[in-house]
């Protein structure tokens, strides 16, 4: 399928740069450094916490670097081809700008995953390696994949809008911040608007979805900000928003004259 | 069909803001033939190219490839495209090979292994082949440009400004290996240009353009289709304003104190002796100016500074 191939050119191009390489090597070295921390500079931790409780520590601690890849990779994809001005040898194929375009998001999203497979997996393979299997843990594989789950969504949406904001602006730097600092003080934002009703359509008062999980080692005794809120209502505000970005997007992409 | 239009411009127009760049133009390109585009830098050349790739919009006028209008059939127009837009920008963090594989993927028919390594070997690049593109030269660059252009076995060839940055033997293989490719595979072939001297001999037409518009097409050099071509001719008369009222039919006529200069055929050349002699004026030499086009560019290209 055509669509197919434009994703395995994103995928080989991603590949092919060092720089992709490092965000991996980043997170198998934070996860061995964190290991080895633990297991000399705290003796007990060998005897308390198992396998899948420090693969859940490691989720914690570098899941948001890969939020900071999936943002800068998400910005990247776009901005990397104006620089280096291969858009135009890109554009001028058959395939239409707005596969183009969606086989680069759809690529980071696969880029998102593969990070945190690896990031699962190194963390797990470490774990055992260092801390057993033995010790009995509160937290089991499906809360840690749960929590997973509940990540993705929000992460998506980060990425997508600095996808957004590399398509309307080119700039890398721009899309990059822009996104990250939304990240952080989006949660602000909410606790600020927390009197008015509709705040709860505001994209970061959704972007949590461990608050609607009953299970207290999920939801950190967190409620959702609204009352009345549903796990169904934030994946669809999530969804929503991620639509109109890549729509917007698009439209731009398409009309966009490259000169 | 031989002598069908591969690519041809209707009319077309593209204005950003309220400023006109491109004014109503029109051309079309053969299969078989260079087709030299030239015209000054910022007559507009790169942006019609843009136009005829898709890569900007029409703002009026039609472009077709192959039939297929580029505005509303782009995919089937741009599967019989293969083009080198400005600078030969592939990526450079990626081995030639993988650039290849990379533009492959996205040709509408497949492209073959066997026919990669043709390509490759057609490019001359076989020993660098899996080396990364930042380690090329420009005029490897040139040649893995023209390769990827090329994979997908396109009707038209569209090389905007190829010999930018070539030495003059590269030049030299180029345009023989243009000539070649138009010739062996019959295809279409269109350079742009803002020097005359380089691209003349690897065209077969060219049409000049200024200020975004169409100032004059031209046969070029090859001796028959020169019988058929206007070319000013320089007659030296004794009564150039007579001269040049009894030229007026013959279209635009520039006169000087003792010569008139009318653009004519060959043929028209024994009539117009016989109207002046006939009329009394007194013809002291005859001279058809063959290097006219490279005049006309000189004069639009270097404007007053020429002495």
């Amino acid at each position: 399928m055509r669509f197919l191939r434009l994703i395995q050119n994103e995928m080989m191009k991603i590949h092919s740069k060092r720089n992709s390489w490092f965000y991996y090597l980043f997170l198998v070295m934070g996860v061995i450094a964190s290991a080895i921390l633990m297991k000399y500079m705290i003796p007990a931790a060998g005897e308390t916490i198992n396998f899948v409780e420090f693969s859940n520590y490691m989720k914690m601690a570098l899941a948001p670097f890969i939020t900071i890849f999936a943002v800068v990779m998400g910005a990247q994809t776009i901005t990397e081809e104006f620089k280096d001005g291969t858009i135009k040898q890109l554009l001028i194929r058959p395939a239409s700008r707005t596969a183009v375009l969606l086989s680069k998001y759809v690529s980071i999203i696969l880029i998102v995953l593969i990070a945190y497979a690896v990031l699962l997996f190194v963390s797990l393979l470490t774990g055992v390696v260092l801390f057993g299997t033995s010790s009995p843990g509160d937290v089991s594989f499906a809360i840690l994949y749960k929590k997973i789950l509940y990540d993705l969504p929000g992460m998506l949406f980060i990425m997508t809008l600095s996808f957004f904001l590399a398509v309307v602006f080119r700039g890398i730097g721009l899309a990059i911040s822009v996104a990250i600092i939304a990240n952080f003080i989006g949660g602000l934002l909410i606790t600020m608007l927390s009197k008015y009703a509709w705040a709860k359509y505001i994209i970061f008062a959704n972007t949590d979805l461990t608050v609607y999980d009953p299970d207290p080692l999920i939801n950190s005794g967190m409620q959702p900000p609204f009352a009345g809120m549903t796990l169904g209502f934030s994946l669809a505000v999530i969804l929503a928003y991620i639509v109109v970005l890549l729509i917007v997007a698009d439209l731009i992409f398409v009309k966009r004259d490259i000169r | 069909m031989p002598n069908q239009a591969v690519v041809e411009l209707r009319n077309v127009s593209k204005s950003i803001g309220r400023k006109q760049i491109i004014k109503n133009l029109s051309f079309s390109v053969r299969r078989g033939e260079v087709y030299g585009f030239l015209g000054p830098n910022g007559s507009g050349k790169t942006m019609t190219i843009r136009m005829i790739v898709g890569l900007i919009s029409i703002t009026k006028g039609e472009i077709y490839i192959e039939g297929h209008s580029i505005k509303r059939e782009r995919g089937k127009a741009l599967a019989h495209v293969g083009a080198i837009v400005e600078n030969p920008e592939l990526y450079q963090y990626m081995s030639g090979m993988k650039n290849l594989i990379h533009f492959a993927r996205m040709s509408e028919t497949p492209v073959s292994e066997e026919r990669i390594e043709e390509i490759v070997r057609l490019v001359e690049l076989e020993d660098a082949i899996h080396q990364k593109v930042k380690t090329y030269s420009l005029g490897m660059r040139q040649r893995l440009g023209i390769a990827q252009a090329l994979l997908h076995r396109p009707s038209v060839l569209i090389l905007d400004e190829p010999t930018n940055g070539l030495d003059p033997k590269g030049i030299r293989q180029l345009r023989d290996y243009l000539r070649k490719l138009a010739k062996e595979e019959d295809i279409a072939i269109v350079v742009s240009s803002h020097l005359l001297p380089e691209v003349e001999l690897m065209c077969d037409r060219v049409v000049i353009i200024q200020d975004g518009e169409f100032v004059a097409e031209r046969v070029l050099n090859r001796s028959e289709k020169a019988a058929v071509d206007r070319l000013p001719v320089v007659f030296e008369v004794d009564d150039a304003g007579k001269a040049a009222k009894l030229l007026s039919m013959y279209g635009m006529v520039r006169s000087d104190e003792n010569s008139v200069t009318v653009e004519a055929q060959k043929e028209e050349v024994p009539e117009i002796i016989s109207l002046f002699v006939g009329n009394g004026v007194k013809i002291y030499q005859i001279t058809t100016l063959t290097q006219s086009l490279e005049d006309m560019f000189l004069d639009l290209t270097e404007g007053g500074t020429r002495s």
